[in-house]
């Protein structure tokens, strides 16, 4: 570890990780916040299904790198813009969470939602207060796995001359330093960890009425 | 009232659930839709709250047509039950009970406080009120599940085999609950079930249908047993129907109550009095008869280990059935009677009670004749 790099770079590292925080977190909020009505749909139409998840999965398939490069020529913002990156996570974070939402909701026991229509439910309310409640273990473990993806997916920004924690990737890089990659990773690993622990105590706090058991057994990890 | 007027069914794929079905549920009573499996019983249940629209022909609902009335509306007008409860596994008991009136709007401490007063009605401890569904036993959900249905107080309910998914004894509990539940409540109730002994013991009015969602006959529980429309319903009510159809006739007061020897657990040999084929009835300390003794078996003392348990015991308002029933299972011939406590009366002959069986068909077939 060369400690000189490190501390005459410290300010530097750490706006880097607020800002390769902030790349993850607004994605990966507003793609779950598509996914839920699209997944709902998927969900509720089951001749879309196939349609609707194949369709939002294929954009998964795109490589990252060519993302950057071509959503500038397609809606016109600037090659440099953080923007670029914002929405191609979002897609990522969609693709991948529309069938995680339809699956969820379709794991929420039929007689539960029958039941719910038979007493009066509207369609919104059913699924606002029974079937989102109930699809949350299922749709947050999700979330768990796009928000890890999403973490190291932002680095190749670097590449585009995006700034966050990847920049020391190719800082590294051109200096011939190991320090700055080393620190690099270390961050990112740490982000994930974190995040992917609050994901974790936010379903628990979501739930009280999972039975213990499966509530801190193998069931919930990912 | 809800009533079905000419209504069809039939599914997009051609089959035809139900089959120009014209019935009345009459306020307040049970009416029960029974027959084999896939005859369009929760068809026809689910077209009442529109869960199900009718093909053709409509449903009124205290001869209002509910096809004019917004779906929503109208489900929040009808309770409905269903098998294995559908209980939201997110809530609480209490708030399950809740749900409908916290989404219509009342205040969470005045729902929670009409949902303890519900699960008192259907006989939940007040202690299980914080639990989760899955924290609770098949009955209790279901009792859970009818506390939610009557959570607004609606004037209709609708039950789809609400008890099948117990065990026996518990069914055989529930249904008892229901029925005193009922006679609290009165509400219009239609309930599905394929279970005809459940019917017979829960309809005032009974529908059976058949295969494509005919209707075979509507009758109350003792026509049904006594006056099956066709081969189909004979069938379908099933065997030992002339036996079950004495569970809706008491005994008259001609039928005769004979004094017999009888004698308390522990008496001692020598004061015993048998009558003279050699039985007596042994009772308990509250002289509740336990069984029949005979004097060969008799020890120093009446001891349990002399007494025949084989014989049921009638008390005196109950159904001719209990007579018969005691009458032929005691080891000689008379069956016990007990009074309303369950003390011993005395006993009735064989002979008597199938004589008090004859008065009772005659007296049937003249109301019969004469209505
Ligand atoms: N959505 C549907 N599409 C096509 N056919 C259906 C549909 N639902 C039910 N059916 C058919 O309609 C008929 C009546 O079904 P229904 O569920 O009303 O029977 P049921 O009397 O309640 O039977 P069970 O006692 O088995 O519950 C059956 O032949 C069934 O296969
Ligand atoms: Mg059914």
């Amino acid at each position: 570890m060369n400690l000189t790099w490190l501390s005459s770079n410290l300010s530097w590292i750490l706006e880097l990780t607020l800002a390769h925080l902030w790349l993850t977190l607004i994605p990966t909020v507003v793609g779950l916040a598509l996914a839920l009505p699209l997944g709902w749909w998927a969900h509720q139409v089951p001749r879309l299904y196939g349609l609707i998840v194949g369709t939002s999965g294929l954009f998964y398939t795109i490589p990252s790198l060519a993302f950057f490069v071509l959503l500038p020529g397609v809606i016109g913002t600037r090659i440099l813009d953080p923007i670029n990156v914002v929405i191609a996570l979002t897609i990522y974070t969609l693709a991948l969470m529309v069938r995680v939402v339809a699956d969820g909701l379709a794991a929420v026991p039929r007689e539960t939602v029958e039941a719910a229509e038979a007493m009066g439910y509207r369609a919104f309310q059913r699924f606002t207060r029974v079937q989102l409640p109930v699809a949350v273990p299922v749709i947050l473990a999700g979330l768990r796995v796009a928000v890890v993806s999403n973490i190291s997916i932002v680095t190749m920004a670097a590449i585009i001359g995006v700034q966050q924690l990847g920049s020391l990737f190719t800082q590294g890089y051109s200096l011939g330093l190991m320090t700055p990659i080393l620190t690099g990773i270390i961050l990112c690993l740490l982000i994930a960890v974190v995040l992917d622990l609050l994901i974790l105590g936010l379903s628990r706090t979501l739930t009280p009425w999972r039975p213990a058991a499966v509530r801190s057994g193998k069931g919930v990890l990912a | 009232m809800i009533v079905f007027d000419q209504v069809s069914k039939t599914y997009p794929d051609g089959t035809v659930a139900v089959d120009n079905l014209s019935l009345e549920a009459p306020q307040g009573e049970i009416t029960v839709l029974v027959g084999p499996s896939g005859c369009g019983k929760t068809t026809s249940m689910r077209m009442i709250n529109r869960l199900i629209d009718p093909t053709s022909g409509s449903i009124t609902m205290d001869g209002e047509d509910t096809s004019g009335i917004d779906k929503v509306e109208l489900r929040r007008r009808i309770g409905y039950v269903i098998q294995n409860a559908g209980l939201f596994p997110h809530r609480t008991v209490l708030d399950n009970v809740g749900a409908l009136p916290r989404l219509l709007g009342t205040k969470k401490s005045q729902a929670r406080e009409r949902a303890m007063e519900l699960l008192e009605l259907v006989g939940l401890h007040e202690s299980l009120a914080n639990r989760y569904p899955w924290q609770l036993s098949g009955g209790q959900q279901q009792r859970v599940g009818v506390a939610r249905a009557l959570a607004t107080d609606p004037p209709f309910l609708l039950m789809d085999e609400p008890f099948s998914a117990v065990d026996p004894i518990v069914r055989a509990q529930l249904q008892q609950e229901f029925l005193r539940l009922q006679e609290r409540i009165g509400k219009t109730i239609v309930l599905v079930t394929h279970d005809i002994d459940e019917a017979l013991i829960l309809g005032d009015q009974i529908a059976v249908l058949r295969q494509g969602g005919h209707l075979a006959q509507v009758a109350s529980p003792e026509v049904l047993l006594r006056d099956p429309a066709d081969a189909f319903v004979a069938n379908f009510v099933g065997r030992s129907r002339g036996y079950r159809s004495l569970g809706f006739t008491g005994a008259d007061e001609h039928t005769p109550i004979l004094q017999t020897a009888s004698a308390v657990l522990g008496d001692a040999a020598q004061t015993l009095r048998f009558r003279p084929d050699g039985w007596l009835v042994a009772l308990d300390a509250q002289r509740r008869p336990i069984g029949w003794a005979h004097r060969d078996e008799v020890g120093a003392a009446l001891q349990d280990s002399a007494i025949n348990h084989a014989g049921s015991t009638a008390s005196l308002g109950a159904p001719l059935r209990d007579f018969l029933d005691a009458a032929l299972s005691s080891p000689n011939g008379d069956g016990i009677v007990t009074d309303a406590e369950g003390a011993l009366l005395g006993v009735v002959t064989t002979d008597d009670v199938v004589a008090a069986i004859r008065r009772a068909k005659g007296a049937a077939a003249a109301a019969r004749a004469a209505s």
